[in-house]
């Protein structure tokens, strides 16, 4: 990892270590600080499935799906593509953190017994999250 | 199997951006007409780090 990566890690809540196969999260984040109980609990939630998604999508997704990040993320929901480009990813990450969001909103509705494709997520993100990831529903 | 990048990370900057991805989540739930008040898991069991005893060997 160089001292760029590790520099961009300074602000990150979670973080899937591929070299120990293991997913760390900071709990103690700073911005998780004056969540409610249930609003952290939460959070802690969406930032493990985040990093799994994450973990699946460096290792699964292909290189076109990494070229077509950009072409992805406008076909996102809006707020999902806002929350990515505010991130300050490389273009070269989209893909990855598109997936991560994807598979963690899923994760999150599948909590609340929802389940299949949702009407806001557009078909072809649908589907390289399901090749991605393995989402069978 | 390819790794094609390496990972960069939850990007969490600051307590605005927790709030906007809790926004956008509600939203897209409430689109559905899905409650997004989280559920919980089964058993909760959450503590924080800040609040954790360290002597407490559990």
């Amino acid at each position: 990892m160089t001292r760029g990566d590790e520099a961009a890690l300074d602000d990150a809540a979670g973080v899937w270590i591929a070299e120990l196969r293991v997913v760390l999260i900071n709990a103690a984040h700073h911005a998780l600080e004056d969540l409610d109980d249930l609003s952290y609990e939460a959070m802690l939630a969406r930032i493990a499935w985040h990093e799994w998604g994450h973990a699946l999508s460096v290792v699964r997704a292909t290189r076109e799906d990494v070229v077509a990040g950009e072409r992805l993320l406008a076909l996102a929901p809006d707020g999902v593509a806002d929350v990515i480009r505010r991130g300050g990813y490389r273009r070269a990450d989209y893909t990855h953190e598109l997936v991560a969001e994807i598979y963690a909103l899923l994760m999150s509705r599948r909590r609340r017994g929802q389940h299949g494709q949702p009407r806001w997520l557009d078909d072809e993100i649908y589907e390289l999250v399901r090749r991605v990831s393995g989402w069978s529903e | 199997m390819e790794r094609v990048e390496p990972p960069k990370g939850y990007v969490l900057a600051d307590k605005q951006a927790v709030e906007q991805i809790m926004k956008v989540e509600a939203e897209l739930l409430r689109s559905e007409g899905i409650d997004p008040k989280w559920p919980g898991f089964p058993e909760r069991h959450t503590e924080r780090a800040e609040d954790a005893d360290p002597n407490d060997p559990a």
